[in-house]
This record gives structure tokens, C-alpha cells and sequence, in this order.
């Protein structure tokens, strides 16, 4: 669902619209609720990501509703199913919306989603400076990494997600997060 | 370089140009030469296109000079590095832009190209009804794959590419072009 007029980040930050919403160049777009087993996902990642971050305090990883504000100069606010963010670029925890892009973005379709979309998606994570983007399909049990700078990998069970120099350590093995 | 004025496909399609520009909702983008590894591994997938259409007389594929008009309301004419187009779509060949989105599109990155602007033209094709998308990855010696149903998978030199229903029975070991 589209709503018919153009909001500023400021508009849609402090006059909530009912339900789950993203701005996509000050057009206010609904979010489907996701899957169960997609929610679930999301959750996992999460989970695995705040239990590694938050001992360390290397950083904050946010859960599915957290919005992002990608650009400094287009009125775009986004939700990753979930997020990290390094502590040197967000020294504080955000009271607002996160005002910058994170630094690992996780995607995880649902049987609704559209892929054009979705890589869409991708596609303006990196542009806003997204370090790595974990795109997850449950139904093919893939996991596809994107980098704005190195080449597109796509990981299946056998394998281990590993976030490199962006969070370096973070390992979880593709069929945990498919368990 | 990025032209002033908004144009419509019939304007930039009359006008003659210099060099390679591809047009994105009405503004004339100049496309930068590629690097000569990638414009030959284009060349060389062009060549088997060509081979399995004339084998199967199923269709036409396009070098890439071709320009396909993805987007009619949205002014929108982009040139694939090599494309197919089904005969059942583009009975016979004409002397304008092909009007449609190909069936098959092949992106094949230079060393000046960014991965999250090949991602967002890989987007916009799947968007304009592009079925099969072939991202090259010439440094990487990778092709990742895109289709608007199914996610993203990226083959390496040791497999061998294949046609899914867009070309059936077209094979490419990737080892020959990765050479």
C-alpha cells in the first residue's frame, strides 16, 4: 500500500502511521508482516548478532523495526530484518531513527516478497554505504552475500556466514540459521 | 557526464551521438568504455547466443549496442552488454530501439564499474520483466545469476552456466570464457 503524500523524514518520524512502514524517496510504503518462519530468521540473526556485539560493545544490532535513514540528502528511512551497526560511526544508541546506514543489513524473503524487489533493496543498502548485505531465502536455504566492492557469493549449508572485516569473528554456520 | 534537459525516447533515439549513452528516466547517461577482458567475454557470450539461436531459430540475440526500451512510461532505454529476445515476442527486427525488455540480459563488469550500480540496472531489468539476468564477474571469474522468481545464485569457472527456460539446452562452461 502506497499512501499519496510526500512525507519528510521529519513527518514520518514523529507522526507514526499505523503499522510497519518504510520511506522511499518521501513515499510512505507499507511493509507486509513477514512469514513465520522468515520472522523467525530474522530473529536468529538478530540474536546471534546482539550476543556478539553486546559483551564486546564493539557495536549495536538492531531487530526488524529499526528505521535507517540510508541517505543525508534523499528522504529514504529503512528496515532491515536486521542490522548492525559499529560503535565508532554511532557513538550513542539513537533516541530517533538510526540517521545513518548500517554497517551489516539482513534480509530475509518471505514467500510474499518479489525478488526484483528485493534486489532493488540490495542494490540501495550498498549505495548508502551498507559494508555487507546478508540477502537469506529460506525456501532455497541460501544465503547470498553482497559487498559494495567484492564479488556476490552465494553460501548453502554447508558453508559458514562469515562477516569478515566488518565484524571481525562473527561466523554462524548456514545450517544454523535454517535449524 | 549527465545531460540537462529531460528527454523522451523519441528525441533520444533521433539524436545522433558520439559514443554510447543509455537513457534513465529521461536523462541521457554517457556509458564508459569497458575494459577490453570484459568487452571480449561479452563478445564471446554474444557468440553462443548466437549459435544456439541460429541452431534453435528461436529468437535474436543483440550485441551491446542495442537498445532496449524497459520502461515505456518512464523513459527508459538501457543497453545489456549482450540480450536475447524471444521470436514469440519481437517477430522481426526494425529499425528503432527494441520496444520491449529482453528475455535474457548479460551484465559484464568492467574494473570501473560499482557492484552497487550494476545491482540496482540488474534490479531495474527484473522489474521491466527480464527473466534470466547473467551478472559477469570477469575478476572474480564469477556469473551470479538473477530471475524475478528465485534467488540470486553465483556460479564459479568450474561450473557450467546454463540456459534454465529462457534457452533451454544452452550450456556454457564458464571455463571458456574465464580464460
Amino acid at each position: 500500500m502506497v499512501a499519496t503524500r510526500l512525507m519528510t523524514i521529519q513527518d514520518f518520524e514523529t507522526s507514526p502511521l499505523p503499522g510497519r512502514w518504510e520511506l522511499i524517496d518521501g513515499e510512505p510504503v507499507e511493509v507486509t508482516p513477514s512469514s513465520g518462519r522468515s520472522s523467525r530468521i530474522g530473529g536468529r540473526l538478530y540474536s546471534r548478532l546482539a550476543d556478539f556485539v553486546e559483551p564486546t560493545e564493539i557495536g549495536w544490532a538492531f531487530p526488524a523495526d529499526a528505521g535507517f535513514i540510508l541517505f543525508g540528502d534523499r528522504a529514504i528511512v529503512r528496515s532491515p530484518d536486521a542490522a548492525f551497526v559499529h560503535r565508532d560511526r554511532l557513538p550513542e544508541e539513537p533516541a530517533g531513527f538510526v540517521p545513518i546506514a548500517p554497517d551489516i543489513a539482513v534480509e530475509v524473503l518471505s514467500p510474499s516478497d518479489r525478488q526484483p524487489e528485493a534486489i532493488a533493496k540490495v542494490a540501495m543498502y550498498l549505495q548508502a554505504g551498507v559494508r555487507m548485505v546478508w540477502l537469506i531465502d529460506p525456501a532455497t536455504r541460501t544465503v547470498t552475500v553482497f559487498h559494495p566492492d567484492a564479488s556476490i557469493i552465494t553460501l548453502g549449508e554447508s558453508d559458514i556466514l562469515d562477516a569478515g572485516d566488518v565484524l571481525p569473528g562473527f561466523r554462524v554456520p548456514v545450517v544454523d540459521i535454517f535449524a | 557526464m549527465v545531460a540537462t534537459r529531460p528527454m523522451t525516447i523519441e528525441e533520444f533515439e533521433a539524436e545522433a551521438h558520439e559514443r554510447s549513452w543509455e537513457l534513465i528516466d529521461g536523462e541521457a547517461i554517457a556509458v564508459t568504455p569497458s575494459a577490453n577482458r570484459s568487452v571480449w567475454i561479452a563478445g564471446e557470450i554474444f557468440a553462443r547466443l548466437r549459435d544456439y539461436v541460429r541452431a534453435n531459430d528461436c529468437g535474436w540475440a543483440f550485441t551491446d549496442g542495442a537498445g532496449f526500451v524497459l520502461f515505456e512510461e518512464r523513459a527508459t532505454v538501457r543497453s545489456p552488454d549482450a540480450a536475447f529476445v524471444r521470436r514469440e515476442r519481437l517477430p522481426e527486427l526494425t529499425d528503432h530501439f527494441v520496444p520491449m525488455a529482453p528475455d535474457l540480459a548479460v551484465e559484464v563488469l568492467s574494473p570501473s564499474d560499482r557492484i552497487p550500480d550494476a545491482l540496482s540496472k540488474v534490479a531495474m531489468y527484473l522489474q521491466a520483466g527480464v527473466q534470466l539476468v547473467w551478472l559477469v564477474d570477469p575478476l572474480e571469474r564469477s556469473v551470479t545469476v538473477f530471475r524475478p522468481d528465485a534467488s540470486p545464485k553465483t556460479l564459479g569457472e568450474v561450473d557450467v552456466l546454463d540456459g534454465s527456460s529462457v534457452l533451454p539446452g544452452f550450456t556454457l562452461p564458464l571455463a571458456e570464457i574465464f580464460i
